[in-house]
């Protein structure tokens, strides 16, 4: 999930910065082609034109030279044949000139890529209509003295002040184009600066976000790397607690296995001896029967043990009085008794109580056994108490005897932990008191064993007076 | 010929049945039940003047189970073979006997096996060989 994230992240920023890049460089190469397309164009009318302006001139002032000419020869009464033939075809020149300027103007702003360019060349259009429409008058003016044999003073004049505006029009088209020229250039290296300032800001912002994006990164990493290692220690955790339950289960399987394997050893004994007739018959069976009963019983425990252990101890309730069960188990236990020990019984109201009587009787049963086992003589007290705010019933076990070594205590409702005490013998299976823990909290109850101040020690646990979870229940 | 035998067993049906067949058969036996009162009972007739030498071993035989209070089997080889390298102990136990053959320096090499359960008479044969 987390790598998801960071992913989709990572891959968003770059894409951006390379959109942002692309952006720039789509923009970039556009601009150029316009500017380059604009420089092309310009040039391309610039020249032509000056030269088509610079022919003009020419002409126009050939025409008139030769104009004067022709006057002056007539004045003179000469042949004039010469200067009429030039006048005329410069006049065709000048026209033509005139006509190929009006082409390149109009074709220019036709095509032209900026408005400013357009307009320069609209204007440059305009001036070349003013020279034509001065053209035809200077040409009205000047075919109209030629045609009349009088030397007319004032209409030559007017001529000649046509002739100046036409060349000075000419002058002006031309400083005109040649202004335009420049400007242009100027404000394409002016766009081109400012193009170029964009694209340094851009590559400017992206390597911010780049740098920013490192950052982000690593920080990522770093978070990544945490979270990994974290991830690693509780995996480890996990797998040594796993292992440690695989050893305690080998432990207990091995553990479980031999003590149901050690009455086996004895069983073949009592046959072999029966058989031989070194023992009595009697005897013989007694032991076997003891043999099998608490191969029985291990069986039982072991399979109560694996219930407990995979939630599976099924309890079946019903509801009794609590003092009549603990009444007959110490009623049973006297009946056993061998030892000097005195059983009392201090029981509070004999309130009906919904648990499994079976299991309850199990566990009662074994705490008072291992309460006599452990006593040499003294007492062993039961007692209950009802706690009516927390809506359970208490029972107290104590007796007088050894007391819990302190290295087992901890682990007292533990698997096999009470092999190896002591008093220990064949009579007990270390399974006990972990099946009395197992049963009492699966009936929601607790349970608990300390050692008595004096001598002896305490059991003590709870039930509830109603069970809480619907049959059949788990722990 | 008679031997004197110690026996560590903590299952008393059993060590009754040990000491009832070996008796029988015209051995001592001394019943220990578990491998702490193993170890005592060894020390307390090494004590003894007439096994003052580390060639003289107090019993002929010591037959011990594995899985017993307070000290195991092992251990109890362990300690014993420290005190008299030459005692013959015979190791009788139901208790994953290969596990305990195959991994080394768990018991001694000079220790001899015998798997439970076993009849009383292959007991007695194996003590008597």
């Amino acid at each position: 999930m987390l790598f998801g994230k960071t992913g989709f992240k990572i891959s968003g920023t770059v894409g951006i910065i390379i959109l942002l890049l692309g952006i720039t460089i789509l923009f970039g190469t556009y601009q150029m082609s316009k500017v380059s397309g604009e420089i092309v164009m310009i040039s391309q009318s610039y020249e032509p034109l000056q030269n088509i302006l610079s022919d003009i001139k020419f002409h126009q002032s050939n025409q008139m030279n030769s104009f004067e000419k022709i006057k002056s020869v007539s004045q003179d009464g000469g042949d004039s044949e010469n200067a009429l033939e030039t006048f005329w075809s410069s006049n065709v020149l000048t026209k033509s000139g005139i006509q190929q300027a009006k082409k390149i103007t109009e074709a220019s702003y036709s095509i032209a890529p900026t408005e400013s360019t357009e307009n320069n060349f609209k204007l440059i259009h305009q001036t070349i209509l003013d020279i034509e429409q001065m053209r035809d008058e200077f040409e009205e003016l000047t075919k109209s003295s030629l045609s009349s044999t009088q030397n007319d003073q004032f209409l030559i004049n007017q001529i000649a002040v046509k002739e100046r505006q036409i060349t000075s029009k000419v002058d002006f088209a031309s400083l005109e184009i040649k202004k335009f020229n420049e400007q242009s250039i100027t404000v394409i290296e002016e766009y081109e600066r400012d193009w170029l300032f964009v694209q340094i800001g851009i590559i400017v912002v992206v390597g911010i976000i780049a740098i920013f994006l490192r950052y982000f990164i690593s920080q990522i990493n770093n978070d990544l790397k945490k979270e990994i290692e974290e991830k690693t220690h509780e995996l480890q955790e996990a797998n040594k607690k796993l292992q440690e339950l695989d050893m305690r289960k080998n432990e207990f399987i091995s553990i479980a296995s031999h003590e149901l394997k050690s009455p086996i050893q004895p069983i073949f004994g009592f046959a072999e001896l029966a058989q031989s007739g070194d023992m009595d018959q009697k005897e013989a069976w007694d032991g076997v029967i003891t043999l099998a009963k608490k191969l029985q019983d291990l069986a039982t425990d072991v399979l109560d043990v694996t219930r407990i252990e995979s939630n599976r101890l099924i309890l079946y309730p019903q509801k009794f009085a609590i003092n009549e069960i603990i009444l007959e188990t110490t009623k049973m236990i006297r009946t056993g008794l061998t030892k000097d020990i005195k059983i009392i019984e201090d029981l509070g109201e004999n309130i009906v109580i919904e648990a499994d009587k079976t299991r309850i009787e199990q566990v009662l049963r074994n705490i008072l056994d291992n309460a006599i086992k452990f006593t040499e003589n003294g007492t062993v007290t039961v007692k209950t108490h009802l706690d009516k705010k927390a809506g359970e019933l208490i029972f107290t076990i104590s007796d007088t005897g050894l007391g819990i070594p302190e290295d087992i205590l901890p682990n007292i409702f533990g698997k096999f932990v009470t092999k190896g005490h002591e008093m220990e013998n064949q009579s007990g299976n270390g399974l006990g008191l972990f099946l009395c823990k197992g049963i009492i909290n699966a009936h929601d109850g607790r349970i608990l064993a300390h050692n008595n101040k004096g001598s002896g020690s305490t059991f003590e646990f709870s039930l509830p007076l109603i069970l809480k979870k619907p049959t059949p229940l788990t722990n | 010929m008679p031997l004197n035998i110690l026996v560590a067993e903590d299952n008393v049906f059993t060590a009754t049945q040990y000491t009832k067949a070996l008796e029988k058969n015209g051995h001592k036996v001394t019943i220990a039940k578990d491998g702490q009162e193993c170890l005592q009972l060894y020390d307390n007739e090494i004590a003894k003047s007439e096994f003052n030498s580390l060639e003289k071993n107090p019993f002929d035989v010591v037959l011990l189970d594995n899985n017993m209070p307070k000290k195991s089997g092992v251990e109890v080889a362990k300690e014993i073979l420290d005190k008299r390298p030459n005692q013959r102990i015979i190791f009788a136990s139901a208790y994953d006997i290969n596990s305990l053959l195959k991994a080394p320096g768990n018991i001694p090499e000079t220790v001899e096996i015998l798997e439970k359960p076993f009849s009383l008479n292959t007991m007695i044969s194996k003590v008597q060989t």
